[in-house]
């Protein structure tokens, strides 16, 4: 800037002395006289090249200044879609909370799914992958849960005719029914053609890293074979598959109803439920569990 | 010269085997690969074509029915007594308002399976998963034995209905929540915690009174 001032400054005086009235030119810059032509010539020429910078400089700055203003507006216009998203997800999810029956909201996006009364989280599980396969139809829409299909049935402990209570309830100990009972690779079949297909990886708890390396690979292998062997027999048209821990997908089958609403979303992290079981501020006045 | 060649041929077996090694598990590794990319958000035409004003406006009015969505689904679940049922963890909660009211271990079904000896009739004793409601509070109630009491013992199954009752074996209280099932006192309290019931829900004398004194018909029950 001093530089150009100085230019400028410069130029003014070869102007007014070249152009107007010469008696006042600088003694040093005659206009007249044949050495004052290269001066001047480069004062014009540097100055020439440095209001062209200058004025470059300036339409830098202003476009990117409009770049900006565009991206804003882009932005704006990204966190608009996400609010839509999300209220009409939210909508949804108050349409399901206002029956009394507990629904399911599985998301995509944020790996989880939650068993849900009322808005208050009942149960929450967390999903390791999701593969969609592509799947951009019925998402952030519900789903209704018609049957819980699993690979292979878990085996109910009998009780014989004429056993007895204290013996049926002896068998009953012995061969306890509880989650862990619970199949862990199953398909959550849905209405118009749509499932959940829910598989399993191993626990973090279960054996070490590489046996469970090892399994995880091998569920995976099986997996891909069976949706192989099953790709010319499948009706549904939308499929997503969720995989789970063994112990959480074991939990979720034994959690669910026989049938539910299920909240499919995805592009949008929600919030957390609150939890339906409080953490209680009134411990004195409850019976402690035993 | 023959022992050259076998270590040639060693080695081009060994770089060989190599190569379909890693041929192989590149093989398995894009057979296995996962689709669960999630892709960048679609902007909708729609919301594409706003200026900056009604962007504005729009995000201003969504945050806004957000929030009131969000306060209206917290008012949703009921202010007064619940009862919840963790059939996993065997675990019985009655809330009240914000807080626990109280707690403690129960029994629900064993999960066992009967069928008569005519392989006709066939019962599973699970207890029922979802949302039910109170339908009504009996004292010291009397338990009308259903046909699989009378097959699980090797008995006939009386005609008349007063052969089936009996008293004292479901405690002081019994609230019943539909289809025979009720949340009952007990003989067997050092069953409690494990699922070894028909389908009912077994709890402690101390806490079914709590319950029974703060339940009302209608009061909901959620099993999980």
């Amino acid at each position: 800037m001093i530089l150009l001032k100085r230019y400028m400054r410069r130029l003014s005086r070869v102007l007014r002395s070249t152009f107007s009235n010469k008696s006042e030119a600088s003694p040093g810059l005659e206009a007249n006289s044949p050495t004052c032509g290269i001066p001047l010539r480069c004062a014009v020429g540097l100055t020439t090249i440095l209001l062209v910078c200058l004025v470059a400089c300036g339409c830098r700055q202003q476009g990117s200044g409009e770049q900006g203003s565009v991206d804003n507006i882009e932005q704006l216009r990204k966190q608009v879609a996400e609010l839509t998203i999300r209220q009409q997800v939210l909508a949804a999810e108050y349409s399901l909370a206002q029956n009394p029956s507990p629904y399911l909201i599985v998301n995509l996006s944020s790996h989880s799914i939650g068993l849900r009364a009322r808005g208050r989280s009942l149960r929450a599980f967390k999903v390791v992958e999701v593969d969609k396969r592509s799947v951009t139809a019925a998402l952030n829409s519900t789903w209704a849960l018609k049957e819980k299909k699993p690979f292979a049935k878990s085996e109910r402990p009998k009780v014989l005719p004429g056993q007895g209570d204290e013996a049926a309830a002896e068998a009953a100990k012995q061969a306890l029914w509880g989650p862990d009972r619970m199949p862990a690779d199953y398909d959550l079949i849905c209405d118009s053609d749509k499932t959940l297909e829910i598989r399993s990886l191993p626990s973090q708890q279960d054996s070490s890293r590489i046996a469970r390396w090892g399994k995880s690979l091998y569920r995976r292998l099986v997996e891909r074979y069976r949706r192989l062997t099953a790709s010319r027999n499948a009706k549904s048209e939308v499929r997503i598959q969720l995989w789970l821990s063994e112990n959480e997908a074991k939990l979720l089958f034994w959690s669910l109803p026989k049938q539910l609403a299920i909240l499919v979303v995805e592009g949008i992290s929600l919030p957390e439920a609150p939890s339906a079981i409080p953490s209680n501020p009134d411990a004195s006045s409850a019976i402690p569990a035993k | 010269m023959s022992r050259l060649k076998s270590r040639n041929a060693i080695a081009a077996v060994g770089v060989l085997g190599s190569l379909i090694l890693v041929l192989l598990a590149g093989f398995i590794g894009l057979w296995l690969q996962r689709s669960d990319d999630t892709p960048e958000l679609a902007i909708p035409s729609e919301i594409a074509g706003m200026d900056l004003n009604t962007v504005h406006k729009q995000a201003a009015s969504l945050t806004s029915q957000i929030k009131k969505l969000e306060e209206k689904e917290n008012r949703l679940f009921p202010s007064g007594p619940a009862i919840l049922v963790d059939s996993a963890a065997n675990h019985i909660y009655l809330i009240k308002g914000s807080s626990i009211a109280a707690q403690d271990k129960c029994s629900t079904g064993s999960g066992l399976e009967l069928t008569d000896t005519n392989g006709l009739r066939t019962w599973t004793f699970d207890t029922p998963r979802g949302y039910f409601r109170a339908l009504s509070k009996v004292t010291n109630p009397v338990w009308y034995r259903p046909d699989w009491a009378f097959i699980e013992e090797g008995e006939p199954i009386p005609k008349d209905r007063e052969s089936r009752a009996v008293a004292d074996v479901l405690g002081d209280y019994a609230i019943a929540f539909g289809d025979g099932y009720f949340i009952h006192g007990t003989l067997y309290t050092r069953m409690l915690g494990t699922s070894v019931t028909h389908g009912c829900i077994r709890v402690d004398d101390d806490t079914l009174k709590k319950i029974y004194e703060t339940a009302q018909p209608g009061t909901p029950i959620y099993i999980f």
